[in-house]
């Protein structure tokens, strides 16, 4: 299973002056299992891509194959996609709706077509996944905190089973323990089930630490495809792309230059705990 | 010299029904005290929930307490005579750049503020020119705000609060929503409006790198300020912060585990070169 951009482009304002491009040349193959994540500065086309993967954008040029099939063939069924592949905007929790939680996360499995009861099992399920106790399922979904409404919506697409998850800056204006407590969740998602994750994201810190792989957007183009560490190398590049490398990164390098042997390239703060110790002695 | 003044501050929001009965009422700030000097870079903190933006809404007149009082320069917020001159000299900046840009321009954005103030309009082409170099946008002043960044139109949003010459400007997560770069840039702005203009900026982050560049940090938790130092001070108590929901920069992470692991390292480590200076002091010393 894949999901696979071909030569993609979308063209805002085609055939006029104010025609341009959005995104430009993507070729990218997501096998199922990955964890992705996805950066790039504000504009740089993240977004319009991540539209494309579940139908909701359509190529202006080239195309999006989901298991060999492209998706903008007739009679290809997008509601299909969608379920495979489930989408979480930005700030997903202005999106609920229901007056109790449980069937916020319901809704979509109804719409699914499951029947009541089947649907509220997957919602139960899907709040379990996401550590949504039990005596909130009655609650309404504007009474829980800015952490837990995050994590209902995101159970709202779990519900659907999809076997790609894709997020867009599933951390933004969340504390700290949220954060951990979300981006954890992701990786059990991942571990345990199987399932895709494709991650927007602003934080450095956070892809260093939690995805396999990292795909850089620039000016609608892909700029980088490669683990974290490979892309953490190229940090004037990326200060130039309007991005950074983790703190951990300048903290090498500083460290480095003050004549302690580190490795450069820690993307984690962990990685550099031993070598400092073994650099003091 | 108190700028702001918060004096036992409590507010409760207030559900009510559809027949516009009080059905229940939330807690969101409890006797809360704190006091602003002029100049300050203060960084406030605290949980999803916690009563910070509450908090913040409280010092120009946006939301009233219930119990206690704000006094702003000496100015009582309950008192509606006081609004303008409150609003002029306290500016709110929030977290999401588009809901906050009025103008199809971006010198006309600037300008909104003191237009609204009455304020003759060759005064205000001068401060448009002097705020647009405060914040760096000065090429960008007949450019639409349609076409900047995140980080672009924030400073965009800061320069029309700086039109109207406040004394401090309150920033509600002006970051949450950027790129790097545009975080960057707007830590920057803030931290440069407060060393050079002397302007008063009390800042809601949940980025605990962004609070460790502030001069004073304090940690709102239960509708209460828990924690109340420099930077030093409160990120060198890491259980407290974790128990609040929140966390160290990463330089101090790194200090803490390297003290976990034997290197005697002073608490509250906050900037690389504090970190190097301190290894290095142990090197040589040994």
């Amino acid at each position: 299973m894949s999901l696979k951009a071909e030569k993609l482009e979308h063209k805002y304002n085609a055939g006029t002056t104010l025609e341009s491009y959005a995104l430009k040349g993507i070729d990218l193959e997501i096998e199922k299992g990955e964890f992705v994540g996805l950066i790039g500065r504000t504009g740089s086309g993240k977004s319009t891509l991540i539209q494309h993967f579940n139908g909701l954008l359509k190529p202006t040029g080239g195309r999006i194959l989901f298991d060999g099939k492209d998706i903008s063939e007739k009679g290809y069924s997008l509601k299909i996609l969608r379920q495979k592949v489930g989408l979480v905007f930005q700030y997903p929790e202005y999106q609920l709706f229901e007056e109790t939680i449980i069937k916020d996360v319901a809704y979509g499995p109804m719409n699914k077509g499951m029947s009541q009861e089947e649907a509220l099992k997957a919602a139960q399920e899907a709040l379990r996944l996401v550590g949504i106790q039990k005596e909130l399922y009655n609650k309404s979904p504007f009474e829980v905190s800015g952490g837990q409404k995050r994590r209902v919506a995101v159970a709202g697409v779990l519900a659907i089973h999809p076997d790609y998850l894709i997020l867009d800056e599933p951390t933004a204006g969340l504390d700290p323990e949220g954060r951990e407590a979300i981006l954890g969740l992701f990786r059990s998602l991942h571990e345990k089930l199987g399932i895709t994750i494709i991650m927007v994201s602003h934080s450095m810190e956070d892809v260093a630490r939690y995805a396999k792989r990292l795909i850089v957007m620039n000016e609608g183009s892909i700029a980088y495809d490669d683990t974290p560490r490979e892309v953490f190398r190229h940090t004037d590049e990326l200060e130039n792309m309007g991005l950074s490398a983790p703190q951990s990164v300048h903290i090498a390098r500083a460290l480095k230059q003050a004549g302690f042997d580190v490795p450069g390239d820690a993307i984690t703060v962990d990685e550099l705990v031993k070598p400092i110790i073994e650099s003091m002695r | 010299m108190k700028q702001i003044d918060v004096k036992n501050i409590t507010f409760d929001y207030i559900v009510r029904d559809e027949n516009d009965q009080i059905e229940s009422s939330i807690r969101a700030l409890e006797d809360l005290s704190m006091e602003v000097k002029p100049g300050d870079f203060i960084a406030v903190l605290g949980r999803n929930g916690s009563g910070k933006s509450t908090f913040a809404k409280m010092l120009n007149a946006i939301l009233l307490p219930n119990f206690g009082d704000v006094i702003v320069l000496g100015m009582n917020t309950k008192e509606e005579d006081n609004l303008l001159e409150i609003r002029k000299n306290v500016g709110m900046v929030f977290q999401n750049p588009d809901n906050q840009i009025v103008a199809n321009v971006v010198e006309e954005d600037m300008a909104f503020g003191p237009e609204n103030l009455g304020i003759p309009s060759e005064e205000i082409v001068k401060r448009v020119e002097t705020v647009s170099h405060m914040v760096g946008m000065e090429k960008f002043l007949q450019k639409s705000p349609n076409k900047l960044s995140g980080g672009q139109k924030q400073r965009v949003a800061i320069a029309g609060v700086l039109a109207m010459k406040p004394k401090c400007i309150v920033l509600d997560e002006p970051t949450a929503m950027l790129d790097p770069i545009g975080r960057r840039d707007i830590i920057e702005t803030v931290t440069k409006l407060n060393h050079e203009e002397g302007i008063t900026i009390i800042m809601i982050t949940h980025f605990m790198e962004e609070a460790a560049a502030a001069k004073r940090v304090v940690v709102i938790d239960k509708n209460r300020i828990q924690m109340d130092g420099t930077p030093g001070e409160v990120f060198a108590d890491y259980r407290r912060l974790k128990e609040f929901g929140l966390d160290v920069p990463q330089v101090t992470e790194l200090a803490g585990k390297l003290k976990s692991a034997g290197i005697p390292l002073p608490d509250g480590i906050i900037t690389v070169e504090e970190l190097i200076s301190e290894l290095k002091s142990r090197k040589t010393g040994t």
